[in-house]
């Protein structure tokens, strides 16, 4: 591989990620529209445009046809969909076309193609790591149109695992721009980041990504602002999540762990704010603090049980990403709780944080018979030097992970059914607690019993 | 093509093992979510983690993150995965979440 093959480059873009990660230099709305271009170039170039690159008959096609299609809102158009190589057939625009016999329709002019924003593009010699991130990344893709050579000679792995890298890169420069731009030009970034770490997941996971009741259903807006709305977006997002997560062909253990810890981690928080609370007589904190702490502990002995046990899946780019999110804002309205008034932080974290318990109960629920059934499927994996006994470990190679059958691991459907039932008996307990509270603190927030809003089937 | 991939079954190790540094039946339960966040991260890098072979003692936690994110950033990207430098990104992101909770 030569020094200016584009596959070198892309090695560099890559390299470059890392300079990224420690660097807070702030990224202009100018850096951020060069970079967003350059990966769509990039992906253009890779899959050729609307796809016309992409190798037909092959079990990738359905998903690079996808990738290829599907950018968010891209800013310029790629330069050969410009009419510059018009089909034999087709038709100029403003000329009527005859689908039926009784149908026609007129081609519309596209105003975007006229004309082509111009973008301020950074130089190699600019220090800001994004920039050089930029420049490497659009020397990759200058040479993936080189009419002399055809680079897949040379390519170091076949079109998805390269446009994958492309896409990780891709994700990098967005969650960058999102932590250093500016803070009132995030939508684009967030597009890119969702969009490209979706795509990630699909390619690197072998189950569709959404249900049909997930693009039927959306949540509401957030209600509040501020920490609070940040802990209902940060919610929100980590329940899609789970969801999606649970109803993979296979779960993963690991999602199925993080469950219980995020439910359990919401307890342990809200029974220190309870018992911290002043509007409560004594023995109702107490009382409240322990039933709250009790749960759980449940919750972690679940969680627990599944130490060192795997279903050989991991989970997605998606779930952890919501999960972190999650983490973040817990322990945003924590911190908040500690250095301010309790009661305000009380009443801030009361809708949310019951919220939060309401749906591990319900995702818990969900998969309440899952431990046993993945079991008795040989699907759970525990490590061969724990699981092999001494005569099949001297008789045979021991290998890293063997299936375990449901004698091997008792307990694990016992715990989780005990962490189903703790879980929704700490969402009746603070329902309860939470209809003695004066009326003014009481915002229902039961996502069980009232219908989020349903948007059309064509979203 | 092995080679790769034992170094993410080790980068997972590394953080499976610094989960469990800050959690157990006597540990502290504020910190309980980030092991937790510790072992998703870990099990998304890798489903079949290998424990390290030793870890210095009074190894801190932040420290056992910092090593898998060396381990990460030392695969050549040709080598890894293609979402390699996302995985990176998550244990850099991991790391920030340790030192804002006040981990050192």
């Amino acid at each position: 591989m030569s020094a200016a093959s584009p596959w070198a480059l892309l090695d560099r873009a890559q390299r470059l990620c890392v300079d990224l990660r420690a660097d807070p230099s702030s990224t202009s709305p100018d850096l951020w529209n060069a970079f967003d271009d350059t990966v769509h170039r990039t992906l253009t170039n890779l899959l050729g445009p609307a796809g016309r690159h992409v190798p037909r008959g092959t079990r990738d096609t359905a998903m690079l046809d996808r990738i290829a299609t599907s950018y968010p809102d891209p800013i310029r158009r790629p330069v050969d969909a410009f009419n510059t190589h018009p089909r034999v057939d087709e038709v100029e625009p403003g000329q009527p076309v005859v689908f039926h016999r009784r149908l026609r329709v007129v081609k519309s002019v596209d105003p975007s193609s006229s004309s082509v924003p111009d973008l301020d593009l950074p130089e190699s010699t600019d220090g800001h790591p994004l920039a050089r991130l930029t420049c490497a990344l659009g020397a990759a893709a200058d040479l993936l149109v080189d009419p002399k050579t055809d680079p897949w000679t040379s390519a170091p792995g076949d079109r998805l695992t390269i446009t994958a890298r492309v896409l990780a890169i891709g994700v990098i420069g967005a969650r960058h721009a999102l932590a250093t731009g500016d803070l009132s030009k995030t939508r684009r970034p967030l597009a890119l980041a969702a969009w490209a770490e979706n795509c990630l997941d699909r390619i690197t996971g072998p189950d569709p990504g959404r249900t049909v009741t997930d693009q039927l259903v959306t949540p509401g807006e957030p209600t509040g602002s501020g920490l609070r709305a940040q802990l209902e977006t940060a919610r929100n997002d980590w329940v899609a999540a789970a969801s999606r997560e649970i109803h993979r062909t296979v779960p993963s253990a690991d999602a199925l762990r993080m469950m219980a810890n995020m439910g359990a981690n919401a307890l342990f928080a809200y029974a220190r704010l309870a018992a911290s609370s002043t509007g409560n007589a004594i023995d109702d904190e107490r009382r409240l603090s322990e039933a709250l702490t009790a749960s759980a502990r449940d919750l972690q002995d679940a969680d627990r049980a599944w130490k060192s046990l795997t279903t050989l899946v991991q989970p997605s780019h998606e779930f952890l990403t919501a999960s972190r999110r999650l983490h973040t804002a817990l322990e945003d309205v924590i911190r908040a709780w500690a250095a301010s008034s309790p009661d305000v932080a009380a009443e801030l974290a009361v809708d949310e944080f019951h919220g939060l318990v309401a749906e591990v109960a319900r995702l818990t629920a969900a998969t309440a018979t899952l431990p046993v059934r993945l079991l008795r499927s040989g699907l759970v994996f525990g490590p061969g030097k724990q699981y092999m006994d001494s005569l099949q470990r001297l008789q045979r190679h021991t290998p890293n992970f063997v299936p375990l059958a449901p004698k091997d691991a008792p307990q694990l459907q016992s715990l989780w059914d005990r962490a189903v039932q703790a879980s929704s008996h700490a969402d009746r307990v603070i329902e309860r607690q939470r209809l003695r509270l004066p009326a003014a603190n009481i915002r229902r927030h039961d996502t069980r019993r009232e219908p989020p809003a349903v948007r059309s089937l064509s979203t | 093509m092995t080679v790769h991939v034992d170094r993410l079954d080790l980068a997972a190790g590394l953080l499976m093992a610094a989960a469990d540094s800050i959690d157990g039946p006597a540990a502290a339960t504020d910190l309980y979510g980030l092991a937790g966040l510790t072992r998703l991260t870990a099990g998304r890098i890798s489903a079949t983690p290998a424990p390290p072979h030793s870890i210095q003692a009074g190894t801190s936690f932040v420290e056992q993150v910092k090593a898998a994110l060396d381990v990460l950033d030392a695969i050549d990207p040709t080598d890894g995965p293609a979402d390699l430098a996302l995985l990176a990104w998550h244990v850099h992101e991991l790391h920030q979440v340790a030192l804002n909770q006040g981990l050192s």
